[in-house]
């Protein structure tokens, strides 16, 4: 009896661990393809911040799956993580583009990790049957195109937010802090100053290796410059020498001045003192006026780094640049500034 | 007696697996719920919503359109005036005004009127020109665009000065609101025009 005991309790426990297995497997890895999103949204966000979006799968033909409802989780950072499962049947012979559209926000093509917008032009992405790891966080979501969602954000879309404003419900509050608020309001206010819309998707097919033809095969019509039936072996491979580029030097700036930045309707002022280079290809582009242009830039761009798309650059900033060449053939660029910390003092 | 304690054995054990079993199925398998939204209104949001009732508490009147002025400055440059039209008491918090020339006609500059505190939106190439203006909620204090005044500037110049050319307003991304609902009578509003 007890040895009968001990069995039923030996094979209820193995069908037990079978039946969790299985769970958990399911859980991780389901039935259709696994893709591990990472995306960035502009907006200022709570830690529980779930954000719902739609998946649209694209091959060369045209669209072949969409997945709505997609939930992301807030990181860190204005930056989503999650895990969409690919349900639909897809061939996983041929590669993909996804168009990506965020609840509230403006939709993106990606035709790879890097190439998105009107650089995705066919489908590169290869999605396996394991996990398929996406991280697309180098370009940002733009928010404002609010349901009915019409891929632009105009006029109409900042009057859905006026008209919602001190309410709670998700049709208006766009980085869902379950309020309406002049933060919204200032979110689709960027986006709109910025000219933004939806990416275009107008995919082509990939572009495939041809095989040059053999020396007895005629060249195909239209083909321009005749394969040669012979190829010329060099007696020995010359070494290149780098030869330095005419002119190319190092514009040493000294920046002075103030910078403006409008946060929210407030504005900000720093007070710019600062000693910075970018190499140049001769002494001609190395002028003051370009320096502050230059100098403006970088500005302009760290403030859309780091503003997340809520703070405005002032153009008019007071800033002057005093700048001088040096002659150096191997100059590098210094490295982008990647960092957003702020220890410039405020203006007086 | 032992069959009976082999039995309540058994059955204990049967709730002992099957429990967990359920537990994990239910756990696991239930969908992910999104929060529902609760009311976190802080004093500025307070502040903010009251300002805008306020606003439009003080609006009387319901409908704007857009009209336009034309000047010639020489034979080939046209200035053109657009303006947001309305009863009194009326305002707006936003308009879009999207525009497309024929060929004979290039857009030379665009410049914002007076209609709203803010024109975040003015952008042209030769054929077209968007020009957005909205309300302004700065500092929580909000500031409605007021028609009856000049809503942008636009300069044209003919390709061909004997040649006709024309305006067209895009009916379709032209638009006014406040609150949220459409407040432009496309009847009433221009359409084109001819040069």
């Amino acid at each position: 009896m007890k040895n009968k005991v001990g069995f039923l309790i030996f094979v209820l426990s193995l069908l037990l661990f079978m039946y969790l297995g299985t769970l958990f497997a399911y859980r991780s890895r389901a039935s259709g393809v696994n893709l591990e999103l990472k995306l960035k949204l502009q907006g200022l966000f709570a830690l529980d911040t779930k954000i719902k979006l739609r998946v649209d799968v694209y091959n060369s033909t045209g669209k072949v799956a969409q997945f709505d409802n997609v939930l992301l989780n807030y990181t860190n950072n204005n930056l989503f993580e999650g895990l969409v499962i690919l349900e639909q049947n897809l061939d996983l012979n041929v590669p993909y583009a996804l168009f990506i559209k965020p609840e509230n926000y403006l939709g993106q093509l990606f035709c790879s990790a890097t190439k998105s917008g009107s650089s995705c032009q066919y489908p590169e992405l290869i999605l396996t049957n394991s996990l398929n790891q996406l991280d697309l966080s180098t370009k940002l979501f733009y928010a404002g195109d609010l349901a009915p969602q019409d891929g632009k954000v105009d006029s109409g879309d900042l009057s859905t937010i006026f008209a919602n404003i001190g309410k709670t419900g998700p049709t208006a509050d766009i980085n869902l802090d379950k309020i309406v608020n002049g933060v919204d309001y200032a979110l689709a206010q960027k986006t709109l100053s910025l000219n933004k819309n939806d990416d275009q998707i107008t995919l082509e097919a990939p572009v495939t290796p041809t095989t040059p033809p053999g020396p007895t095969g005629s060249p195909p019509t239209g083909f321009p410059t005749p394969i040669p039936t012979t190829v010329p072996v060099p007696t020995s491979t010359p070494t290149p020498t780098p030869v330095p580029q005419s002119g190319r030097g190092r514009c040493n700036g000294i920046v002075t001045g103030q910078v403006r930045i409008s946060y929210l309707g407030q504005t900000e002022c720093r007070v710019l003192n600062e000693t910075d280079y970018r190499c140049v290809d001769s002494a001609s582009e190395c002028t003051n006026a370009a320096c502050v242009d230059f100098t403006k830039t970088e500005i302009r761009s760290m403030v859309d780094r780091c503003g997340y798309g809520m703070a405005t650059f002032d153009e008019s900033s007071p800033i002057s640049c005093q700048a001088s060449y040096t002659t150096d053939p191997s100059c590098q660029d210094p490295p982008e500034e990647t960092s957003c910390d702020d220890n410039s003092q405020t203006c007086p | 007696m032992q069959k009976k304690l082999s039995l309540l054995k058994l059955t204990f054990i049967l709730l002992l697996v099957l429990l967990p079993v359920v537990f994990f199925s239910w756990r696991f398998n239930r969908p992910e719920k999104i929060p529902s939204p609760t009311k976190k209104m802080s004093l500025s949001d307070l502040y903010l919503y009251a300002q805008k009732t306020k606003a439009m508490d003080e609006i009387t009147s319901s409908e704007v359109y857009f009209s336009a002025t034309k000047t010639q400055l020489n034979n080939d440059r046209f200035q053109i005036d657009f303006y947001l039209s309305a009863k009194d008491g009326m305002k707006v918090d936003g308009a879009d005004l999207v525009l497309n020339t024929s060929q004979n006609l290039i857009i030379k500059k665009i410049t914002q009127g007076q209609v709203f505190p803010q024109y975040p939106r003015l952008v042209h190439d030769n054929q077209n020109a968007t020009v957005t203006g909205l309300a302004s909620l700065a500092g929580n204090m909000i500031k409605l665009g007021q028609p009856n005044r000049l809503f942008a500037s636009l300069i044209v110049e003919k390709v061909i000065f004997n040649q006709p050319a024309k305006i067209t307003i895009d009916q379709s991304s032209t638009k006014a609101n406040l609150n949220g609902e459409a407040v432009l009578n496309q009847s009433v509003s221009l359409k084109e025009i001819n040069l």
